[in-house]
């Protein structure tokens, strides 16, 4: 059965091919790695350079905009596109389409338009409004007031991707140019073409276009250096919303081989869902909990190169809470050899339906690659592979103490 | 009237590796604050399996990769909607829709009761974390904006549920009133149906013998698919009001005349991607590229109903300006060669979504659910070959009526 597969070619461009030809849809994304979190970056002469607040997100909007052959998404919207745009975050900025008809047009004005920008002083000033808008209209957005509050708690390395309308005022159109030149290389980047297509005839469409670019510089950014430490252990943030306690504990995996991140987060997801998901016994006492409203959520995710484990829980009783979390996480060897089982008996049956929908095959493949360095599929053999003695084992490793509690606290009280 | 007998409807398609079996029970009569609870409550746990342990064991045991189910409406018809994906045969090399099929005759037929209701506690809890929901909602900008226009231009509280604006009707919900509700509503005959690669007559009879007691009945029940807007008056509601938001909102709504049936519905839709698809973004082009006054804005429209709003989010010093882009995007649209320009564009995507959708499982099985409910007679895309351009430009020329200007004027300008 055909599988998504990694190449890397020789001016360091590595690309994720995957050809299914019983689908319809292609997608294609080009992430590269300069996002929000990226403060400085090398230049040609390894000299280390400041970036302003905001500029990844700029950079974006520029570059959608204002291509030596027009604006980006409306050219590929004239050959009849499903979708296409592009979004930044902390770490990356990826540029987007799906598309049914004309590939290989889309594909090769895709390419080309990224890397052809001129830059401009008139260009960029109308640039800037509609990213000064999208500053205003962010502030808001409701959902991101808890968000920002917990992550700056959590993570010294912490930058609104949006900027400021002072820091984007500060971005001049040779600055701009600069990071441009300097970060939209190909070893700073992955491009992932994923679809009803000849991978050989795409691949080497890829490459000719690919052999026509020069770059000044082919470096990858440095990796954000992120403090081992959370910022703040305790905060309280009053709004109007229910009572709320949000534990997140930072664990560091920096020592770690790409291969055992990979495989430590899977243990580490297996944890939270026996210990702390709707399905534990923590969530049984907390739903006879008068003084607590709703099931627990419990979460994972990777950021700065941390894990991060986040239960959250409506309640008012803090310490109790709190409490019962710290007494769970270190009672971990009374986890049951049954339950792992069942974590993993659940993961090999939604590994088994992934290709029903090319997105949700190659998005944890994608996953893989930039948060673990490990550009592998999720395979039934390697979840086979995963054991109870090594799963104890693996998070009996892990320091708790590196925890922030954020309580939520009803205003109108 | 929709009338016919539940049968079950199997869907075979050997292209996909999970199946989905659905449920669906039509709701009769109800009130909207029993409604917006129960969907929160529903299919949680049941007698046999009264923990989330208990039942996410027999889940993995069953093969069952999700399950869910609440109310959705179809137009003004409300139905209780259960859900149940599972791998194929040939995915896991065993056959597991009958344990499926006895897990969710437990979960709906025997649901957890104290006292012979829901846990008043659960109940209590839920409705909390509605108000809260609600609450939080309403600090939103572009939710409370948009609010704000539904409610000027609804009729009968179509577009906007009344709990949103009075939360307290969530208090006259208790686990008694809520329990019998439910019970009516289950003492019906659903409709069901399965869809993936399995074998039809087989799993015909299993669904008659496990869900429906081998019991076809006849499902009946009033299609009130349709709300067309009846209020349509040239008397321009204007509602201008200040907020502590830091974006401004401007919104033009339109609505049809004498709006009646499906080919209505769909020629509202070609004005609607005229305005703002990705066959032409005359809206988009127009406030963002051409004069950069926005970096959000759209077009939203309940086909059911009849309106077509035009909204941005803007700098309160571009309110006025937005505004006028408008009246010259409505002309722009109704010159008929910019709608056959379009008009093929917007005709060719529509056929390529439509079939698209047979590649996602539970979007082929949505629409043919639709179909069976008689809720789209026709295709869209089948009903767009019948219109022309000059069709199109009458409809907006006569029919389309301005009927409100709502702004929301904020803090800040750029």
């Amino acid at each position: 059965m055909n599988s998504a597969k990694f190449i890397t070619l020789d001016n360091g461009l590595t690309i994720l091919i995957y050809s299914d030809k019983s689908k319809s849809t292609n997608h294609v994304e080009l992430i590269t790695f300069f996002g929000g979190n990226n403060t400085s970056f090398r230049d040609k002469n390894d000299l280390v350079k400041k970036v302003h607040k905001g500029t990844a997100h700029l950079l974006e909007h520029y570059i959608c905009e204002q291509t030596d052959y027009g604006n980006l998404i409306s050219n590929l919207k004239n050959l009849n596109v499903l979708s296409a745009n592009a979004c930044t975050n902390s770490d990356a900025t990826i540029f987007y389409f799906d598309t049914v008809r004309n590939f290989s047009a889309c594909l090769r004005l895709f390419l080309t338009s990224i890397f052809s920008v001129s830059f401009d002083k008139d260009k960029l000033e109308k640039t800037k409004v509609a990213v000064f808008n999208e500053i205003r209209d962010d502030k808001d957005n409701i959902s991101r007031e808890i968000l920002d509050v917990k992550v700056k708690n959590i993570f010294d390395m912490n930058v609104n991707v949006l900027g400021n309308k002072t820091s984007i005022k500060k971005i001049g159109h040779r600055y701009l140019k600069d990071i441009y030149e300097n970060i939209y290389v190909p070893k700073n980047q992955l491009l992932v073409v994923a679809g009803n297509f000849d991978e050989e005839i795409i691949l080497k469409m890829i490459c000719v276009i690919y052999e026509k670019l020069t770059f000044k510089n082919n470096k990858r950014i440095d990796s954000i250096v992120e403090k081992r430490d959370i910022v703040k252990k305790e905060d309280v943030l009053r709004i109007d919303s229910l009572d709320e306690v949000i534990m997140s504990f930072k664990i560091d995996t920096r020592g770690m081989n790409n291969f055992n991140k990979y495989k430590f987060d899977w243990y580490l997801g297996m944890f939270g869902s026996i210990n702390f998901s709707k399905l534990s016994k923590f969530n049984d006492i907390v739903r006879k909990d008068k003084a607590c409203t709703g099931d627990v959520y419990c979460g994972t995710y990777l950021k700065n190169g941390y894990n991060v484990l986040e239960i959250m829980v409506y309640t008012k009783e803090r310490e109790k809470i709190k409490d019962m979390i710290l007494n769970i996480v270190s009672d971990f060897r009374n986890n049951k050899r049954d339950d792992f089982d069942l974590r993993k008996k659940e993961s090999l049956m939604r590994v088994s339906v992934r290709k029903d929908s090319i997105k949700s095959y190659v998005s944890p493949i994608i996953d893989n690659y930039i948060l673990f360095g490990y550009p592998h599929d999720d395979t039934l053999e390697f979840i086979e592979s995963l054991n109870y003695d090594e799963y104890i084992e693996t998070i009996s490793q892990i320091d708790f103490s590196n925890y922030s509690v954020l309580y939520i606290e009803n205003n109108r009280k | 009237m929709f009338e016919k007998i539940n049968d079950p409807i199997i869907i075979k398609n050997s292209n996909f590796r999970g199946c989905i079996f659905a449920l669906v029970f039509p709701i009769y009569d109800y009130r909207e604050e029993d409604l917006a609870v129960l969907k929160h409550l529903v299919f949680d746990k049941s007698m046999n399996y009264d923990t989330d342990e208990k039942i996410y064991k027999v889940n993995i045991n069953n093969y069952c990769l999700s399950y869910t189910g609440g109310v959705v409406f179809l137009g003004n018809s409300p139905f209780l909607e259960f859900h149940l994906s599972f791998p194929s045969f040939n995915s896991v090399k065993k056959d597991v829709l009958e344990d499926n099929l006895y897990f969710a005759k437990e979960i709906i037929y025997n649901p957890y009761l104290i006292d012979g209701f829901f846990p008043s506690d659960m109940v209590k809890d839920t409705i909390r974390l509605i108000k809260n929901n609600i609450n939080r909602k309403f600090k939103d900008g572009k939710w409370y904006y948009m609010h704000r226009n539904d409610t000027l231009i609804d009729e009968d509280n179509y577009l906007v549920n009344p709990i949103l604006d009075n939360i307290n009707l969530l208090d006259g919900v208790d686990e008694k009133t809520l329990y019998r509700l439910y019970k009516k509503i289950i003492s019906g005959p659903p409709l069901t149906f399965l869809i993936g690669n399995v074998n039809e007559e087989e799993c015909k009879k299993l669904i008659k013998k496990i869900i429906l007691d081998n019991k076809i009945e006849k499902v009946v029940f009033e299609k009130k698919y349709n709300h067309f807007v009846k209020d349509v008056s040239s008397d321009l509601k204007m509602v201008r009001e200040v907020t502590n938001f830091k974006t401004s909102f401007v919104c033009h709504t339109y609505k049809v005349r004498d709006m009646k049936c499906d080919r209505d519905k769909v020629l509202l839709l070609i004005v609607k991607k005229l305005l703002y698809s990705n066959d032409s973004f005359l809206l988009f082009d127009v406030l963002r590229k051409e004069n950069n006054l926005v970096y959000r804005c759209g077009v939203s429209s309940t086909l059911s109903f009849g309106n077509l709003s035009l909204w941005a989010m803007t700098g309160k010093d571009n309110i006025n300006s937005v505004s006028n882009c408008y009246d010259v995007i409505m002309s722009k649209i109704s010159d008929i060669n910019f709608i056959t320009s379009k008009f093929s564009l917007i005709l060719n995507s529509m056929k390529e979504k439509e079939d698209l959708i047979r590649e996602n499982i539970m979007d082929y099985l949505v629409v043919r659910i639709k179909r069976f409910a008689e809720f789209n007679e026709k295709s869209r895309y089948e009903m767009m070959k019948d219109i022309t351009a000059l069709e199109v430009k009458n409809f907006i020329d006569n029919r389309l009526v301005l009927v409100s200007k709502y702004v929301g004027v904020g803090e800040e300008d750029e």
